[in-house]
């Protein structure tokens, strides 16, 4: 029976394996996914086999109400796979309290199917804060999820955490929290729980109390802090570390009172960052002390990055008390605003040893996409940039920045790469931002030798 | 002069080869510590292919020279290790930029020779592809056959009810969900909830059936007062029938305007369902043993507890069901259920219907097996 819809090509999917089709249906939204039914026989029943459920409402956009509800539901029972290897759900807005019962159905059956990796954000408020605020409206994560010890990656968002009794995530390596509360004795309990855990990210708000992070498993660490209301300013917590095996360590958001990183030995990378918002007076003192007690414990790092309030701070820092400033610092990465670049400069004479520059523009206000500022390479020989080997820097033409790379060209006399990536955000002829930028490089006076210039440009 | 020659020798000669052999028989020299970049090359070399043209590696079928070469390009570009992050992104994304057709085909090269960050990237590809298309976009480009019939494309997503263990989950999970909206129910007094719930299994079939929902609106209204019927006949029925209405909930028809061939399954479901319940009563489902099939069922015989009529039209359903099915169930039913047992188990008169209950099939095959 001739069917004249029939193609004559052959079918392109025919030949993946399965799995590769279900990794393609976790990175698609579970409509799409569950649209692929009336493809055509072969894939009528296909989709309720795959191991990855994906229920991402940012992009399947069912609304928060009972049309995600149902949808989930009828997918769900319409499900017949063997296991449930991932599984992620994900709001868009915010969603009635009344729906919280589901989504705790959601997660009893990842459980019941082998789930290894759950992604858990249930938003249930939107940046309305007010004083008194204390999370009771926030989804709870159902208790019978800390008991469940098949899990090797967990990330729950806008959740929150309230154990009663042991958390058995013994197989647990790598887990991401966004809660709005996180009191230091969940931490602890969860950390004493996670034998196995490799990365851990933080973001919560703070109450006070004395934050304690202790593993001898931990790879890799993120803690970003932050207040709700003006008055929790006034909460003012402690941080400590004791983290033998760590290799990167990231510090954002709100700086606490006081630091101990009492172990963190095995350390080769640290990123330090603060709050978005402009620094008051009464917040840059309190950074600068905040970063004065940090970076004297995280000396023996290969690789620093600083953001630009950070930067701004530390260049204003005087690190007379401390003699070998960062010898062991070869990668430096900076994001700052050039409008002062001798803040730059400043900073960059506290790290001699230092090989490898990238200089990151700060990111403008209201800019959707991820641009990165162009990556400026430098060497700089003397103490001052003087093993400097390869500068990497990306400018968007907002500032002036060839001041900056005037001075990194001429000290850096070992010097061997420069990467400039300008990002064109308004554009005029490309053509000519480019041979502008060659222009002036091209006519600095450069100490090296034998330096390549690679200019790229890109456009947005 | 003697200088003047040794600077000649150019410091190609001095890198290392492999040869690699497609499924065309057509053999290849390249440079080892590009090849070396794929897992799968690299275990060959180990084991000592792949040094001579007479001992060539002999790559998986699914890697044709054009794709082999494109392989390679990607290997030769990300093992130089001075590159930045910003570098390698960029040649990734001009690097997938190909028609379907290849990409398709590089897909599957690379899973083939295990180059996982390659696989990574095109199915990200693919999946960009895939996103937001309507079902006959997708079909034309990836040519995919438009093999299902009409009335395929209409009919819903089965609650495939055939693995005992699904099926115990969802039985528990509707019982769950009645049991909270119960409580819900006696907290507020709501009734409207069945109405929203409607029009989001509607939603739930435009997505998979494109929108048609315009058909056989004449029938639908057919089945509402069916479905009237049946509410009122379950609100009689013992009280621990809560599964059924659940279910309901879930599977909604009550004032749908929705598809024909869905309204179909709301009687079928709720009958078979509330058949379930009633096992769930008989039987200790604490724990999440499974149970083999027939003593589920054996011990319900609960068609009286259904209309008569009702059982008519459940009967002519459940044998339009029948019909309908993919031709390749009776396998995969075997398949699964031998499976989840332990021990394959008989359909009855080899019928393709799904093999779910018992009296249910009895009923068939009292009727005409349709194939």
């Amino acid at each position: 029976m001739e069917n004249p819809k029939r193609c004559i090509h052959e079918d392109l999917l025919r030949d993946l394996p399965d799995c590769l089709l279900f990794d393609i249906f976790w990175r698609l939204p579970m409509t799409d996914v569950v649209r692929t039914s009336v493809l055509s026989k072969r894939w009528r029943n296909f989709w309720t086999t795959a191991p990855f459920l994906n229920f991402d409402n940012r992009a399947m956009l069912l609304g928060d109400g009972s049309k995600l509800q149902n949808f989930v539901n009828q997918a769900l029972s319409c499900w017949n796979g063997d296991r449930v290897l991932k599984f992620r759900f994900h709001s868009y807005h915010e969603i009635a309290s009344s729906m919280y019962s589901d989504v705790d159905l959601w997660v009893n059956f990842a459980q019941r199917n082998g789930v290894e990796e759950l992604h858990l954000h249930v938003l249930c408020i939107t940046k309305r804060a007010w004083p008194g605020f204390d999370g009771k409206e926030v989804y709870r994560v159902p208790p019978c999820l800390y008991s469940y010890s098949s899990l090797k990656e967990l990330s729950l968002q806008s959740c929150n955490l309230e154990i009663s009794g042991n958390v058995q995530w013994n197989k647990l390596e790598s887990l991401k929290i966004n809660a709005y509360t996180a009191a230091p004795a969940v931490i602890n309990q969860i950390l004493s729980g996670t034998p196995q855990l490799k990365v851990f990210h933080l973001t919560y708000v703070d109450k006070g109390g004395i934050l304690s992070i202790q593993s001898s498993s931990l790879k890799e660490l993120s803690i970003d802090k932050y207040i709700l209301w003006r008055d929790d300013l006034l909460a003012l917590s402690d941080l400590r570390i004791c983290t033998p095996n760590l290799e990167t360590l990231e510090i954002k958001g709100l700086p606490y009172r006081k630091y101990f990183l009492t172990d963190v030995s095995s350390l080769t990378r640290a990123v330090l960052d603060s709050v978005p918002f402009g620094l008051g007076h009464f917040l840059q003192i309190w950074l600068s002390h905040a970063l004065s007690q940090i970076l004297q414990s995280i000396q023996h790092a290969e690789n620093i990055a600083l953001s630009d309030c950070c930067t701004e701070v530390v260049g204003a820092l005087k690190m007379n008390c401390v003699h070998s400033a960062f010898l062991n610092v070869k990668s430096l990465e900076l994001r700052c605003c050039f409008d002062d670049y001798k803040q730059v400069v400043g900073v960059l004479a506290m790290f001699p040893r230092l090989e490898k520059l990238i200089i990151r523009d700060k990111k403008e206000e209201g800019l959707q996409d991820d641009t990165e500022p162009l990556k400026f390479e430098a060497n700089i020989p003397e103490s001052f940039l003087l093993q400097l080997r390869t500068i990497e820097v990306t400018w968007s033409e907002r500032y002036d920045i060839f001041p900056l790379i005037e001075i990194l060209l001429k000290y850096a006399s070992k010097l061997e790469k420069i990467v400039f990536q300008l990002y064109e955000i308004k554009s005029p002829a490309p053509s000519n931002s480019l041979s502008l930028v060659s222009q002036k490089l091209k006519g600095m006076q450069r100490s090296s030798t034998n330096c390549t210039i690679n200019i790229t440009q890109l456009r947005i | 002069m003697i200088e003047a020659d040794s600077e000649i020798i150019k410091p190609e000669i001095l890198k290392a080869y492999v040869w690699l052999q497609t499924a065309d028989d057509s053999i290849q020299q390249v440079e080892q510590e590009i090849a070396m970049f794929c897992p799968f090359i690299c275990r060959e070399i180990h084991s000592g292919m792949g040094s001579s043209k007479n001992h060539p590696i002999s790559l998986p079928p699914r890697v044709n020279p054009p794709m082999l070469s494109l392989i390679l390009d990607y290997c030769r570009f990300h093992q130089v290790l001075g590159r930045s992050n910003k570098e390698r992104k960029s040649f990734d994304e001009k690097f997938v930029r190909l028609g379907t057709k290849r990409l398709c085909e590089l897909t599957s090269a690379a899973d083939s020779l295990q180059l996982k960050p390659l696989v990574d990237l095109t199915s990200r590809a693919l999946a960009r592809v895939i996103e937001g298309k309507s079902p006959e976009e997708i079909r034309e480009i990836f040519h995919l056959p438009d093999d299902l019939t009409e009335e395929e494309k209409l009919e819903p997503i089965k609650n495939t009810m055939d693995d005992p263990r699904i099926r115990l989950l969802n039985r528990l999970y509707a019982r769950k969900r009645k049991e909270l909206k119960e409580r819900e129910r006696l907290k507020n007094i709501e009734v409207e909830e069945d109405q929203v719930d409607d029009r989001s299994v509607d939603d739930l079939m435009s997505f998979i059936n494109g929108a048609n929902e315009d058909s056989k609106v004449s029938t639908s209204s057919k089945h509402k007062k069916k479905n009237r019927k049946r509410k009122e006949n379950h609100k009689t029925a013992p009280s621990n029938c809560t599964g059924t209405s659940g279910r309901n909930g879930i599977h909604n028809n009550k004032e749908t305007d929705g598809v024909d061939s869905y309204c179909s399954n709301p009687a079928l479901h709720d009958s078979l369902l509330h058949n379930l319940c009633n096992a769930t009563e008989l039987l200790d489902i604490g724990d999440d043993r499974i149970a083999p099939v027939e003593d589920e069922f054996d011990c319900c015989d609960l068609d009286d507890d259904i209309d008569p009529a009702l059982k008519e039209e459940i009967d002519r359903e459940v044998e339009d069901f029948a019909r309908r099915l993919n031709p390749d169930w009776p396998d995969r039913i075997q398949d699964i259920l031998f499976l989840s047992q332990g021990k394959p188990l008989q359909l009855p008169n080899g019928n393709c219907s799904m093999r779910v209950f018992t009296s249910v099939d009895q009923r068939l095959n009292h009727g005409n097996p349709s194939t």
